[in-house]
């Protein structure tokens, strides 16, 4: 697995991806993976890793957003998957459904 | 005029407390010291708006404040009966000020000295003109000329100004000239003796019949300069009710300060009428419903009432003509048609030809009417207008029980209330799209910053000065039209109001570039529309339906249709709006557009040792402040882990949830962290729209992915309500001590 940094990582095809949550997870950062997830599955990536190990919240707007990440990796038959999630954040996700769509590892 | 004294002469409010009237007073200032270009100012306004307070404000810093300029303030009084009386009063308030001035004795404004009393008093540099000025007047009245008599009157401060004295003469009121009886006609005299003068002087009264007056007749004053009076600003009227409900010592807060402000629409007078009331009634003005009590009163039996009673007597003594004028009125107010031909008023209020014209003249100048292309229209002053004709209609022609009239009235003031402060909250939170508008210049801007797909594709999740930045590499460049007017668009087609309010949709008239000609013409149909996500292909063929109606309707040939959406458009709306040749835009578009083009220009409650408070401004992701201190506070009083990680994601959830959707007026967050033996209490309050006033939205298929945070909160937290409050939203959330998360039923939302 090839770990990169936000907006500056080149996908080359076929690859697997990480990209890193930042410590809060909201609309402006949500839209910022939103982006990138999107971007790399165009490219043809068809595994791809959000890493949360430096999330500290996550917030309703941001989970919404993940929402379309799930959308967008199924579109393209993407595996995707949640790592270093905490205890916190998978309760969330479990409470809004996220769990069932979407691969998750926890801290 | 640099010493300030803390005293009034003629004023009747503090200077210190004289609300926002700085530039119009300075104007007057410089105006009175001779350092404008013309002589003569026109101080024009709508009724009740303090513009006499003001004159006397001004006369009072004059006199109280410098030696140089001799200060003349007059008012008109109906009660004076006629001409001849109005002018007699005038030259003895003229000797009456000039003794008091020059002998620098304010005492002698406040006594009720006769002429021959004034003409003693009168310092030894004046005693020889004031002699003669009164001789004068003696002998005319003797001859009962008079015209010569009342021309002799108005005429001594120009004589005054002829020995070496510099007088500023302030005549108010003007608009009661209408109620005088005589053989001459004061305006035209007023007029004939200043314009002819070399003295500085100010006219002053209503403006529909002031303007009219001067600039008709023998003599026009086409030279003066003109100060337009103006109802105060929002900010304005609260700070006078918070100095009202400081003299009157009434209790308010502010809710029912900014209600007060804004149901008045910034009219002082009304604004105190209100305070007046609560003083004589002995009541606080600290709840929405207590304002509401009060102002049901007024509008029944009050000043308010007796404010628009006194017009009506005016108008006619005749009880069945009020009431078929209020018929009219009320037919105006809740009709469809906001208008009404003036042939049919005449017909159905049957009077005389002179009459009815007197009638239309007195409501038009009054401002009860607005008399334009022969259609009557009533004002918009708010809602005071509108409910003393309903209250007259209700009891007069529909003939109610006044106590169920009274009753049904304070019913709908109070539902009103938070109605009226939720709609203000929303013009607020609009973008201003006509002053948007007004500053296209025929300026070249990236198209980025109007069409959505791309800036979807290109600034999407990036931060504000990074784009700004890269907008500077754009490719694609629109030049804007130059916009040389603009309206809401409900203004030209009524129905259109149905969908939105008059903020939220403007036309603008305007050339492609500044060169006039038909070619150039065009016309931009823009609209803010509602939706929490990318607006969809449904909602963006509406909008262009109901934006192509107007354009149909007005006969618009070549226009522009621009949409905007809190979230921009989704793939499908965009591909709507390319067949529509419109542009469609995302909020952040237009904050940047803004930039771009440079346009931009406590719930105090008794503590206890295990209460904490903290406020925390809306935005910046500020709600984590909040969280990180919740954390501390829950830590030190022995909280779980777990439950500490809930409550602060429930904290962070309200806090998203009041800046969201409340377009609160001071974007702030008021927080209470209460600590008891078993629980902690935390209470979010914010001011603004009421979440049970928000506007029912239409539910897309894609809106079940948003409005998760009130789910979170009832999930996370062991108890949550929504308190009743009069103004904003509180939240009061609940987590005892020893509750596991895992004790609750929780089920998933997807």
């Amino acid at each position: 697995m090839q770990p990169v940094q936000m907006n500056k990582a080149i996908h080359k095809e076929g690859e697997s991806v990480t990209v890193f949550a930042s410590d809060y997870l909201n609309k402006l950062s949500g839209e910022k993976i939103e982006k990138e997830c999107r971007q790399y599955f165009e490219s043809g990536c068809r595994t791809l890793e959000v890493n949360f190990k430096d999330t500290e919240f996550v917030n309703s707007i941001g989970i919404s957003i993940l929402l379309g990440v799930i959308d967008a990796a199924s579109d393209v038959n993407a595996n995707l998957i949640f790592s270093d999630v905490s205890e916190h954040t998978i309760e969330l996700f479990e409470m809004l459904g996220l769990t069932n769509h979407v691969v998750l590892k926890m801290r | 005029m640099s010493s300030i004294k803390h005293q009034n002469l003629l004023a009747s409010v503090l200077k210190d407390d004289f609300i926002d009237r700085t530039h119009e007073l300075e104007k007057i200032l410089r105006h009175g010291g001779g350092e404008t270009r013309s002589r003569g100012l026109l101080v024009l306004s709508a009724p009740l708006l303090g513009t006499s307070e003001l004159l006397r404000q001004t006369y009072d810093r004059f006199f109280l404040e410098q030696t140089k300029t001799l200060p003349i303030y007059f008012s008109l009084d109906a009660a004076d009966k006629t001409i001849k009386q109005t002018a007699i009063r005038f030259f003895r308030t003229f000797l009456q000020q000039t003794v008091a001035f020059r002998r620098r004795d304010e005492k002698l404004l406040e006594v009720s000295p006769d002429i021959d009393e004034l003409a003693q008093m009168a310092v030894p540099a004046d005693g020889f003109w004031i002699d003669r000025l009164v001789a004068a007047c003696r002998a005319e009245s003797v001859l009962n000329d008079e015209r010569l008599f009342i021309k002799n009157c108005l005429t001594a401060p120009i004589i005054a100004g002829s020995h070496g004295v510099r007088p500023f003469v302030i005549i108010d009121n003007l608009h009661e000239a209408e109620h005088l009886s005589g053989q001459t006609d004061l305006i035209e005299e007023i007029k004939e003796i200043y314009s002819r003068a070399e003295i500085q002087f100010v006219l002053a009264g209503r403006r529909r019949f002031l303007l009219n007056s001067v600039q008709t007749g023998n003599t026009q004053l086409y030279e003066t300069e003109i100060l337009q009076i103006e109802p105060l600003g929002f900010s304005e009227a609260g700070l006078l009710a918070e100095n009202l409900a400081e003299k009157y010592k009434i209790r308010i807060n502010e809710q029912t300060r900014d209600l007060i402000a804004r149901k008045f629409l910034g009219n002082p007078s009304l604004i105190k009428f209100l305070f007046q009331a609560a003083k004589e009634k002995g009541c606080n003005l600290d709840n929405f419903h207590s304002v509401e009590q009060v102002y049901t009163d007024e509008i029944f039996d009050g000043k308010i009432s007796h404010y628009y009673d006194r017009i009506f007597d005016y108008v006619t003594p005749s009880g069945e003509v009020q009431t078929h004028i209020i018929g009219l009125l009320y037919d105006v107010l809740t009709g469809e048609k906001r208008k009404n031909p003036i042939e049919a008023w005449q017909a159905r209020i049957g009077q005389s030809d002179r009459d009815f014209h007197r009638t239309m003249r007195i409501l038009n100048n009054s401002e009860i009417i607005r008399l334009a292309s022969n259609q009557v229209e009533l004002m918009d002053q708010g809602e005071t207008l509108g409910d003393y004709i309903t209250k007259r209609f209700c009891l007069e022609i529909e003939i109610k029980p006044r106590v169920l009239v009274v009753v049904e009235a304070l019913k709908k003031f109070l539902k009103r209330a938070p109605n009226t402060m939720a709609r203000f909250y929303r013009f607020n939170a609009a973008i201003n799209l006509r002053e948007l508008l007004g500053i296209f210049n025929c300026q070249e801007i990236p198209a980025d910053l109007l069409d959505y797909s791309i800036f979807k594709e290109k600034h999407k999740g990036i931060e504000d000065l990074e784009i700004l930045e890269n907008l500077e590499s754009a490719v694609e460049i629109i030049t804007l039209p130059q916009i040389v007017y603009s309206a809401p668009t409900v203004e030209f087609y009524p129905p259109i109001g149905q969908f939105t309010d008059a903020e939220h949709s403007a036309v603008a008239l305007g050339f492609n570039t500044a060169n006039y000609t038909d070619e150039n013409e065009v016309i931009w149909i823009s609209a803010e529309i509602e939706s929490k996500l990318e607006a969809d292909r449904a909602l963006a063929e509406f909008w262009c339906d109901r934006l192509e109606m107007v354009a149909l309707v007005c006969n618009f040939q070549k226009y522009k249709l621009w949409l905007i959406a809190p979230e921009g458009f989704a793939p499908e709306a965009l591909e709507v709006l390319r067949e529509r040749n419109a542009f469609g835009s995302s909020r952040k578009q237009i904050e940047l557009l803004k930039k771009f083009l440079n346009a931009e220009d406590a719930v105090v409650e008794k503590r206890n040792p295990n209460e904490y408070e903290m406020v925390v401004p809306m935005g910046e992701d500020t709600e984590l402040i909040a969280a990180h201190t919740v954390e501390e506070i829950a830590r030190r009083h022995e909280f779980e882990p777990k439950a500490i990680n809930q409550i602060k994601t429930a904290l962070v959830e309200a806090c998203i949830n009041a800046t969201e959707h409340s377009l609160s007026p001071d974007r702030k967050i008021y927080q209470k962290f209460a600590i008891e033996e078993d629980k902690i209490i935390i209470t979010i309050s914010n001011r603004g729209v009421r979440l049970t006033d928000k506007q029912p939205v239409e539910i897309k298929p894609n809106d079940e992915r948003r409005g998760w945070g009130l789910k979170l909160l009832k999930t996370l937290m062991d108890d949550v309500r929504f308190e009743q409050v009069d103004d904003g939203t509180r939240i009061s959330m609940t987590k005892y001590l020893n509750t596991a998360f895992e004790e609750k039923e929780k089920e998933p939302a997807i």
